[in-house]
């Protein structure tokens, strides 16, 4: 009983946390100069990981794609059953995913070792605003980097679709992307985009919240780091149900 | 030129932005948002697979999408199908254009198929309405082909009765004129003999006139003066050339009609081409016939339709053994056997040459039977089970002769379909027959009838 008390009280708490996340995120001062820095740290750096894993990604489907439709010989429908997969749903999962475990784990490190290490106490000393400076920052640079890390993953996906085809057809790049667009609406391209927003604001959320309420020492920083991926990755899982359910709601 | 840190940051959120940017484009230029466009629209009683955004295709060229499927206030109404079409095609679409929802391959998307106009036509206005062609589906297809093949079926049958009173007609003909040729050639003969006798009657006469000319010539009597004169004599001469001359002429034409009787009948002659003609075309239609059983066949057997044509009670007794047809094989979709069974002594006479033929007072007593049965719906399966004494040697043999001798006459009397009608020769092993000995000579006439119908008109 105990356990479900305390578990509730955390929940709470991190909903406090980020609920103080999203007020402050809209208040001036923004911190412009080490958003860039995480959005370099974070997003930038991101890129040869979501590029490969895009670009892998659209092969493999690409291959599947083919012996499943070639029973049907209805090889020509590949280029649009991969785009509707890879951007309605794959491309800003498997972004989220790769990214929780990336961006995730380094946030909850990274804080982790300033708590223990009692730095974020020594930024409040010098009267720094350390949730804004270290949190506000990070969370902001994960919502801005998520959508364009998905529409990377998304064209790279495609690329590697094209690479997969071409080697067995010689299809030219300009007549694949044109038959993989061929079905694609705004309304399949725009939300799934968008929603990955979402996925940032859970993912440095999460990962800022256990690493600012890190303790034991050093053996806390890893624990942070671990749930932090962990934790998020579930609940990006789950929030991703409820996201399809509120597009398909929305644009039937 | 290093690049710091913000000037990457920059060229990562542009280059996104950028292959977003460009995705929308994509989505855009193909929806006609970049270019000149206008609206038609059309009615359709069915929109099978058709929705927003749904491709509309001008003579095969992708020429814009579907915006909007209004449905009809009442079941009676149609869809209401509104387009936007590039306006570059506009000289193509005319007033008379039809448009129609087809699909890309067996598995394909559905896109509209909008027929180019004639030249004579005006071009289509902005919100003009065109005609819209009810889209085919795979189902009415095969059931127009099934009625197709019952009425080749029909027609077939009919062909062949028709053929054959030709051939019989033609046959009797053929004897008809042998007969009135032979009758000639003796007319002709007799008429020939008795040509010969007036040509001897006319030799004596002649001779006679010869010893009378003589005897004038001599200077007999006054006659002979009168006579001196020949040209009576070359009369009489005339008179008898023509005699013969017409005896000759018809032995010739008796000699003529002989020839041609002879040619018409002979082995390569135009009677015995005629035959073989009508014979090959039997043949070709037999063969014809055939082919479609066996394309109904394979379709049956497809896994894709071996469902539809079950659902319809095409059944397959070739592909049924004796022992999974008396357990009751086509009772088990919810169907009741309703059998009828017919005495071999009532039904059949044995023939001179030992088998078995129909009796007038069987073909009634199969008529009887049948007039039970009539109150079922006539698609219902129909299967002729035929048995036969035991211990013969040729118990099975005989049972599957009498089941199909009344099956022929069930095809030809009552017209039933050859699909839903068949034969299951027993031998001797008659389960349920009414002597209550499992035994039975003659057929039953089993019907597979739906368990609901069969309660109902209990």
């Amino acid at each position: 009983m105990t356990v479900v008390v305390s578990w509730l009280e955390g929940v709470a708490r991190a909903a406090r946390f980020a609920g103080r996340v999203l007020a402050e995120a809209v208040r001036p001062p923004f911190e412009g100069r080490e958003t860039l820095r995480h959005l370099y740290e974070l997003g930038v750096r991101s890129v040869p990981l979501i590029a490969a894993a895009g670009f892998a990604v659209g092969v493999v489907l690409s291959m599947h794609t083919r012996s499943s439709m070639a029973r049907f010989g209805a090889e020509a429908l590949i280029p649009a059953g991969l785009a509707i997969v890879l951007i309605r749903e794959t491309g800003p999962l498997v972004s989220g995913l790769l990214l929780s475990g990336r961006i995730g784990a380094g946030i909850g490190a990274e804080l982790g070792a300033m708590k223990v290490t009692e730095q974020i106490d020594a930024l409040e000393a010098v009267a720094v605003d350390s949730f804004r400076y270290l949190v506000v920052t990070r969370v902001v640079a994960c919502v801005i980097a998520l959508p364009l890390l998905t529409t990377l993953m998304n064209f790279t996906g495609l690329l590697g679709g094209w690479v997969a085809e071409a080697l067995i057809t010689g299809m030219p790049l300009g007549t694949y992307f044109r038959q993989a667009f061929q079905p694609i609406q705004f309304t399949d391209l725009v939300p799934a985009t968008l929603k990955t927003t979402v996925f940032g604001f859970i993912i440095a959320t999460v990962a800022s919240y256990l690493g600012v309420h890190t303790t034991r020492g050093t053996e806390g920083v890893g624990l942070a780091s671990t749930r932090s991926v962990v934790t998020s990755s579930i609940l990006l899982i789950a929030t991703n149900v409820l996201l399809v359910r509120l597009i398909q709601f929305v644009y039937p | 030129m290093g690049m710091t840190k913000p000037a990457w940051v920059g060229v990562f959120v542009l280059g996104t932005i950028a292959l977003f940017a460009a995705g929308l484009f994509m989505i855009g230029d193909r929806r006609l948002l970049f270019t000149g466009h206008f609206e038609v629209s059309t009615t359709l009683a069915k929109v099978t697979g058709l929705e927003v955004g749904t491709r509309v295709r001008l003579a095969g060229l992708d020429a814009g999408e579907v915006l909007e499927i209004r449905v009809p206030p009442a079941p009676s109404g149609r869809f209401l199908v509104r387009m936007r079409v590039r306006e570059d095609v506009r000289p193509l679409v005319r007033t008379d254009s039809a448009c129609t929802i087809q699909t890309d391959g067996l598995v394909g998307n559905a896109f509209v198929q909008m027929s180019p106009g004639t030249d004579a036509a005006p071009l289509a206005g902005e919100g003009d309405v065109l005609h819209g062609v009810d889209p085919i589906e795979l189902a009415d297809v095969l059931r127009e082909g099934r009625e197709t093949i019952q009425l080749i079926n029909r027609r077939v049958v009919s062909l062949t009765d028709e053929v054959s009173g030709t051939l019989t007609s033609l046959t009797r003909t053929m004897d008809t004129t042998r007969e009135v040729i032979a009758t000639a050639g003796r007319r002709v003969d007799e008429f020939g003999a008795t040509g010969h006798e007036v040509l001897t009657d006319v030799r004596h006469t002649v001779g006679d006139v010869r010893v009378l000319v003589e005897r004038t010539r001599a200077g007999e009597g006054t006659v002979g003066r009168l006579l001196t004169d020949t040209a009576f004599y070359d009369r009489l001469r005339q008179v008898a050339d023509d005699a013969a001359g017409t005896a000759a002429a018809l032995r010739e034409t008796s000699e003529t009609a002989r020839t041609a009787v002879n040619d018409f009948t002979a082995a390569d002659g135009a009677g015995a081409r005629i035959t073989q003609t009508i014979r090959n075309t039997l043949a070709s239609i037999e063969e014809v016939t055939n082919d479609l059983a066996e394309g109904t066949e394979a379709l049956k057997r497809n896994f894709l339709f071996r469902g539809f044509f079950r659902d319809r009670g095409f059944f397959d007794l070739d592909a049924m053994s004796r022992e999974a047809y008396q357990a009751g094989l086509l009772e088990r979709d919810n169907r009741t056997a309703v059998r009828i069974w017919l005495d071999a002594a009532v039904l059949f006479e044995t023939d001179p040459d030992g088998g078995e033929r129909l009796t007038a007072d069987g073909r009634r007593r199969v008529d009887q039977a049948m007039a039970q049965l009539v109150q079922y719906p006539r698609d219902s399966p129909l299967v002729v089970e035929g048995y036969a004494r035991a211990g013969d040697a040729d118990t099975y043999v005989l049972s599957s002769e009498r089941a199909s001798a009344v099956r022929e006459y069930l095809l030809r009397r009552f017209r039933r379909a050859t699909t839903l009608t068949d034969t299951m020769p027993l031998g001797s092993d008659a389960v349920g027959s009414p002597r209550g000995d499992a035994t039975w000579e003659g057929v039953a006439l089993a019907m597979f009838v739906s368990n609901d119908l069969f309660r109902a008109r209990r």
